[in-house]
């Protein structure tokens, strides 16, 4: 019964570029509904943990209290832990108020301002009970890798004058994307068409200097130029092309139609990856992979699913063959 | 006031099946899946992976609306092959790219990760994975 | 977690003066009756989801 063919591909990557919040690679030999399901299930499937309950104490300031709610939900906090954490409505562990280690994380905030000078409350004052958990700045400060740890003063949540005062409870939680934007750990992801592009030599000698200038200089992106020695038209920069077609309206202008063929190659995709500094841009994409498997994992037949077929197939046989 | 939950959108509603099946009464070797939960994530990457095998004569699939969070997924295959074969294989298939895809990212992050250490060029940290497994032989 | 009757301070719009109000009383100023009251804002530690 079981098929012994396989019709699996076996994709290549090849990846040029890795920061903690930025990543680019190359996805080859694969089809573009894969490379959207990856795309799709970083933006809104990869858990983090965000604030998601606040308790308001005292606040005095000038925000009402679900203005500083909606703040602190939007922080962005480490999430290395999200993969292995429970979501907090299938937590066996607490009898579902969601507040246990195993489902969510508790912040304290209390600032008060004695001074003349406005007082910034920012994510550095928000206390983690797990410093495995803490806003993604203060993580960033004291790695010091990432971003200029100088210039870091932290995300601010609420401007305090003199005796003004806030001070708060908030639990932390997983979830992801499609429940609400706070829980997606990417900035952006996207990925294109790597494009295909020949130009028909012949056609191009025909050209006059000046004519190859003009030609070149309508892309609106740089992807052609001209070699200043052999006054040849070379592809600069391929994935520069937009897709925009302008080259080619052009060379039709010009009366050379065919002058340059551009495909998309519809197996090979480029794709650059922004992280909120939840987590890692490499990591969001090997959660993605983990994340996609799951989901297909859980669309399998069950076994009583197919006994019912089965079942269905004999009593059919029976009705069609008598 | 009378927004359905957010989580309405993934959670399957306790009592309810993930994945239904139900025959074509007329075709043979036609069948419905209805996927519980899901949206062009899962339906069009199965959608793909079903047309690459050749005895699918027809897969397709249909989010019917945007406020009911399942999807259809419609497959016709020869008689030498059924549906649910089809369909379990599509999955099978996609799960051996998925972890064959890991593979390599891992291996081609690895080596990023080495060639930077070597090369000295410490001016971006290398972004070495916390589990990059099945690299020993490198 | 709302069981406790607790009652609820408003200050008059006219005259500033600090009332008490349970539910069902008449909104107004026991001091001038000014019908204009503005709550306080509660002691109680108040829930919100932070979406």
């Amino acid at each position: 019964m079981d098929g012994v063919v396989s019709y699996q591909r076996f994709p290549k990557i090849k990846i040029r570029e890795v920061k903690d919040e930025y990543l680019k690679f190359e996805l080859r030999e694969t089809d573009a509904s894969v490379a959207n399901a990856l795309r799709r299930v970083m933006i809104s499937e990869v858990p983090t943990i965000a604030i998601d309950l606040v308790e308001i104490e005292v606040n005095s300031s000038v925000l009402n209290d679900e203005f500083i709610a909606h703040r602190l939900g939007l922080i962005p906090l480490t999430s290395d832990r999200a993969m292995s954490m429970r979501f907090s409505r299938d937590c066996d562990a607490c009898d579902g108020d969601g507040q246990c280690e195993y489902c969510s994380v508790e912040f304290q905030l209390s600032v008060r301002c004695d001074q003349d000078q406005t007082l910034d409350v920012t994510s550095q004052d928000l206390i983690s009970l797990d410093p495995s958990v803490v806003p993604v700045d203060v993580a960033a400060r004291s790695t010091s890798s990432g971003f200029d740890a100088t210039e870091n003063r932290g995300i601010i949540i609420v401007k305090l004058r003199r005796g003004q005062e806030l001070r708060l409870r908030a639990i932390a939680r997983k979830g992801i994307g499609k429940d609400h934007a706070k829980w997606s750990p990417a900035a952006t992801v996207t990925f294109m068409y790597e494009p295909d592009i020949h130009i028909n030599e012949d056609m191009m000698e025909s050209l006059s200097l000046e004519d190859k200038r003009n030609w070149v200089e309508s892309s609106p992106t740089k992807v052609f130029d001209i070699d200043p020695s052999t006054h040849q038209v070379v592809v600069v920069d391929p994935e520069a092309y937009t897709y925009d077609e302008e080259v080619i309206k052009k060379a039709e202008a010009m009366g050379k139609p065919g002058l340059v063929e551009i495909y998309a190659k519809d197996t090979d995709f480029i794709f650059t990856v922004e992280s909120t500094g939840a987590i890692k841009s490499s990591q969001l994409v090997l959660n993605a992979i983990q994340v996609l498997k799951q989901k297909l994992d859980a669309v399998r037949l069950t076994e009583d699913t197919e006994e019912a077929d089965e079942q269905f197939g004999e009593l059919g046989a029976h009705m069609r063959g008598g | 006031m009378n927004a359905p939950d957010r989580y309405e959108r993934f959670v399957v509603p306790e009592g309810t099946k993930k994945v239904s099946y139900e025959r074509d009464t007329k075709i043979i070797n036609a069948a419905s899946f209805t996927i519980e939960r899901e949206d062009h994530t899962v339906g069009n990457i199965l959608r793909m992976q079903l047309h690459r095998d050749p005895h699918v004569l027809f897969a397709g699939y249909k989010l019917p609306h945007p406020l009911q969070y399942k999807i259809i997924v419609r497959i016709h295959t020869t008689s030498q092959s059924s549906p649910m074969q089809a369909y379990n294989q599509a999955i099978t298939d996609l799960d051996k790219e998925l972890n064959h895809l890991k593979d390599v990212f891992e291996r081609d992050s690895f080596r990023g990760a080495l060639a930077a250490v070597y090369l000295g060029c410490n001016k971006e940290t290398p972004n070495i994975l916390p589990s990059p497994s099945g690299y020993s032989s490198i | 977690m709302d069981s406790q009757p607790e009652p609820v301070s408003y200050i008059c719009g006219d005259c500033g003066m600090e009332n008490t109000l349970k539910p069902g009383d008449v909104i107004q100023c026991r001091e001038c009756g000014y019908r204009i009251l503005y709550k306080k804002r509660t002691r109680r530690i108040v829930q919100y989801e932070a979406r």
